[in-house]
């Protein structure tokens, strides 16, 4: 049980704990009230004291000043973000892709034919030597492919394997 | 905002300017780790920076910079350990040892110890409110809490800061002692 006075100093710690001890950030109502008690109590004023106290001790905290490298970095966001939007929009043509790879792939099929053929009894075909050595063999003749089909065959797969790759090192 | 979501830089490096640093002391206020303050400001500038556009001209900047701050840094405080799925109740014990921040209650480390001695909601209100100088609505709207729920906890945040940090007169006035701390 508690008397008026009590009450209003429970009520005055409450809005210390609430509203910290600068009398300006309590609301107008409990701060008239409050102005009134710290001019009468004793008790409320060596409450305010301590909040006052807590304050100071609270504000030792430091805060953590920006690094020079967060900084850097946090400012570069737009540019990083602007250059991945413009990345994805220069890639190459999707039909670009596909040719390429239908091209390749074409040669493929062509030197792996050929091995399927017998020709070599097992060695590996590759597109670099598909042209020649497949045109002193024979092989294409068989099949109805010229040397010079080949040889062109093999240029165009392998230029646009060099586009290809010029391609990804696009920014 | 508007100026940073059509893409003005320079709008952004005044936003920058304007909240780097104190984004970065709050998430190191909640995380007390510089190296991952530093990323989830990083992020935060990053989400601004992306979604400024979405930004309602109505809410402060400062608000919403703040939630998704915390956001971020509660992502990164539910990966340090697991979580229960309740939150640190208010009972938290009394440090068997008060002495030991009163003896360090100058130093800052003291502070940032007794700040981590909070149930997290709390301290998450102390920051908002006197670290970040967030008003209680403001708080209130980071921290998805009703006004009155932010005072509350803002009440009991300070009483077991003052318990942690403050040495008690015992000839001090005997009301405050009788209640509870």
């Amino acid at each position: 049980m508690s008397s008026p006075r009590e009450f209003d100093l429970e009520a005055f710690e409450r809005c210390l704990d609430v509203y910290g001890a600068d009398l300006e950030h309590w609301p107008p109502e409990q701060r008239s009230q409050g102005r009134v008690l710290l001019s009468s109590s004793e008790p409320a004023r060596r409450l305010r004291e301590e909040a006052l106290e807590l304050e100071t001790v609270l504000a030792q905290a430091p805060g953590i000043e920006p690094s020079a490298r967060l900084l850097r970095s946090v400012l570069e966001i737009p540019t990083r973000e602007s250059r991945a939007r413009t990345a994805s929009s220069r890639q190459p043509p999707t039909s670009l892709w596909v040719f390429a790879a239908a091209a390749v792939a074409a040669l493929g099929w062509v030197t792996g034919n050929m091995a399927e053929q017998g020709l070599g009894g097992g060695e590996a075909f590759g597109s670099n030597r598909a042209s020649g050595e497949i045109a002193r063999d024979g092989a294409l003749e068989d099949v109805g492919w010229t040397e010079q089909e080949a040889e062109e065959l093999s240029e165009l797969a392998f230029a646009l394997h060099l586009e290809g790759a010029s391609a990804e090192e696009w920014p | 905002m508007r100026r940073i979501g059509a893409g003005d830089a320079a709008a952004y490096r005044g936003l920058v300017d304007a909240h780097l640093g104190s984004i970065l002391t709050y998430a190191y206020r909640l995380l007390n780790s510089r190296e991952e303050a530093e990323e989830v400001a990083q992020e935060t500038f990053l989400r601004a920076w992306q979604h400024a556009e979405r930004y309602e001209q109505s809410a402060r900047v400062t608000t919403w910079l703040h939630t998704i701050a915390r956001n971020q840094a509660l992502d990164r405080l539910r990966r340090r350990r697991p979580t229960t799925g309740q939150e640190t109740v208010d009972s938290l014990p009394a440090s068997d040892r008060p002495s030991d921040f009163l003896e360090r209650k100058q130093a800052a480390e003291g502070v940032q110890e007794a700040l981590e001695e909070l149930a997290p909601r709390q301290r998450e209100a102390v920051v908002l409110v006197h670290y970040q100088g967030l008003s209680h609505g403001e708080a209130a709207e980071v921290l998805g809490l009703g006004v009155d729920a932010v005072e509350s906890l803002l009440g009991r945040a300070r009483r077991k800061l003052r318990s942690l940090l403050i040495a008690r007169d015992p000839t001090r006035a005997s009301a405050p002692e009788e209640r509870e701390p």
